[in-house]
């Protein structure tokens, strides 16, 4: 068996008293785009943040290439090609758009790098090239949302987490986030996983999914097999259990 | 008209001071939310380290680093309270980073209270004289007005360091990182920004502005304590909270506030009530803030749109 891009293993994670992940294992290979689906605080968030560094695990492993990275710092998580877009963009809104994509690229040791990346981001993002200069609290939502992926893949990711990309969005810019997310993986053959709380949309994106529900992986399959979204629905809600 | 220029040069003097320390305050609050009551120490200690430690008190106290050339001075004073500020970074606030802000603010006090101590160890509780650049307090003539020269040397220097500064914040790559933290630190670090060397580089700069308090204050003061740097950065914090918590612009405008709000209650108290000045300044402190929650200068929030 292939070693897998990321494998995450039994992993434990608490908040003082309260566990918001019960023993989560998953693996995603190398070039896949899979999917976490769940309802609000299903610990969906917690996940993705364990897995760049932001929270520390109280048990189990996350493996990158199939070497730990459990408690590891997040920059240096990040140095390994781990980029997270988290959940409300958390873009620097006094800093410039510029000056977004440029944090996103200083880890880089050679600074051309950086720079190609820049240029070549601000052709994928015109809007984002439009409003160089603004500072980035200025922009739209879809355009945060916008900035928030670019910045991500200035650090120059092999997999990009993506926290609810579709949070607070109108449907309409929500496919042009997956547009997008769609042409930077034909572009780079980046992995993506991705968190949603609703599996309609992600159905058509993923090779995978996952469901997670109480802090515990509930469900996991193809999305061509869970294409009828009955055994998600049943997973997500809890059905299987009570009727079981 | 003399009169209120001489007055406004006064406050734009002691203006600077405050605007500097409040500069080094506010730094390290806007990237670890961290009130650094020792910042007064570190300013303590770059006068101290001007005098012979150890020596029976005299009326003036015998220089030791202070009698080196200014071109020595400047630069040892400084690399010495720097090293002072990495070291409290190093073995104080870092063990403690994921401290709360009330857990922070106490160690801080110890941090304080040790470099205190040890200060009165060394060179004793007793006020020493100090003859720093005696020809600073010289004063030019200058159409009826006397300028003491260290007042124009404090402008000039502080408004040197500020514009440096914001360059530095602007332009340089550290700058961007370090203002990135003070928005949202853990976001940095998810794009790879390193803590320890963003938060090594604040409080070198912060110790650095503390130097530069102490050496543009003492020619002027004249007199060191043990204490001599907490009234400094008392200002220095009062200055933070009106410019508006979190904004560097603010606090430069808040020490000037402070600045001129002093020293226009010392020219134009009554006789009787100049003894109160202080009082009366921080009453004002308190009407602004009751007006004001958010100080003189807030950030402009920008309104994140979803």
């Amino acid at each position: 068996m292939r070693t897998p891009h990321l494998e995450v293993t039994d992993l434990h994670v608490s908040y003082g008293q309260i566990a918001a992940l019960r023993g989560v294992s998953l693996r995603v290979e190398r070039g896949e785009t899979v999917c976490i689906v769940g309802p609000n605080g299903a610990g969906k968030s917690t996940l993705l943040a364990a897995i760049a560094g932001g929270v520390a695990a109280g048990q189990g492993a996350v493996l990158l290439g199939g070497s730990p990275v459990t408690g590891l710092a997040p920059e240096a998580i990040a140095r390994k090609g781990v980029s997270l877009v988290p959940e409300g963009r958390q873009i620097f809104s006094t800093l410039t758009v510029t000056e977004n994509l440029r944090l996103g690229g200083f880890l880089h040791s050679n600074p051309g790098t950086a720079r190609w990346l820049l240029n070549d981001l601000m052709d994928v993002f015109p809007s984002l090239k439009a409003r160089a200069g603004y500072p980035a609290g200025r922009l739209s939502g879809g355009e945060q949302q916008m900035l928030a992926i670019a910045r991500a893949i200035m650090t120059g990711p092999e997999l990009i987490l993506i926290d609810e990309p579709s949070l607070g969005l109108a449907p309409k810019i929500v496919d042009q986030v997956y547009a997008i997310l769609a042409e930077i993986k034909a572009r780079r053959g980046v992995t993506l996983l991705i968190n949603e709380q609703s599996s309609t949309r992600i159905l058509k994106h993923a090779d995978r999914i996952y469901v997670l529900r109480g802090g515990r992986i509930q469900l996991e399959g193809r999305a061509e097999e869970l294409a009828d979204g009955e055994a998600i629905k049943r997973a997500y809600f809890g059905f299987d259990r009570e009727g079981a | 008209m003399t009169q209120f220029l001489q007055t406004c040069l006064d406050a734009a003097s002691l203006g600077s001071i405050f605007a500097l320390s409040a500069l080094g305050i506010g730094l390290l609050f806007g990237i670890l939310r961290l009130a650094n009551v020792a910042h007064g120490e570190f300013i303590s200690t770059a006068a101290y380290s001007l005098i012979v430690p150890f020596t029976s008190v005299a009326a003036a106290s015998e220089l030791f680093i202070g009698k080196w050339h200014w071109a020595l001075v400047i630069p040892t004073v400084c690399a010495i309270v720097i090293v002072l500020a990495l070291a409290t970074e190093r073995f104080v606030f870092r063990p403690l980073r994921s401290a709360s802000a009330p857990v922070l603010m106490m160690a801080s006090f110890t941090v304080s209270y040790i470099l205190q101590n040890t200060i009165l160890m060394v060179y004793g509780s007793q006020a020493r004289g100090v003859n720093l650049w005696y020809g600073l307090t010289r004063q030019i003539q200058w159409e009826g007005l006397r300028i003491p020269l260290i007042q124009i040397v404090t402008i000039a220097v502080t408004a040197v360091l500020m514009v440096s500064l914001s360059l530095f914040l602007k332009y340089s790559r550290f700058g961007i990182e370090v203002r990135a933290a003070a928005e949202d630190f853990r976001m940095a670090r998810y794009l790879g920004v390193r803590a320890n060397r963003v938060i090594g580089i604040a409080f070198a700069i912060s110790g650095l502005l503390a130097a530069a308090v102490a050496l543009l204050y003492l020619p002027q003061s004249g007199t060191i304590n043990y204490a001599w740097g907490s009234p400094l950065a008392l200002y220095g914090f009062v200055a933070v909270v009106v410019g508006g918590m979190g904004s560097l612009p603010g606090a430069v405008l808040g020490g000037f506030s402070i600045g001129i709000a002093i020293t226009m209650l010392q020219v134009y108290l009554p006789p009787e009530l100049k003894p109160f000045r202080d009082a009366f300044a921080f009453a004002l402190v308190i009407v602004v803030l009751v007006v004001r929650p958010n100080g003189l200068f807030p950030t402009k929030h920008v309104m994140k749109r979803v």
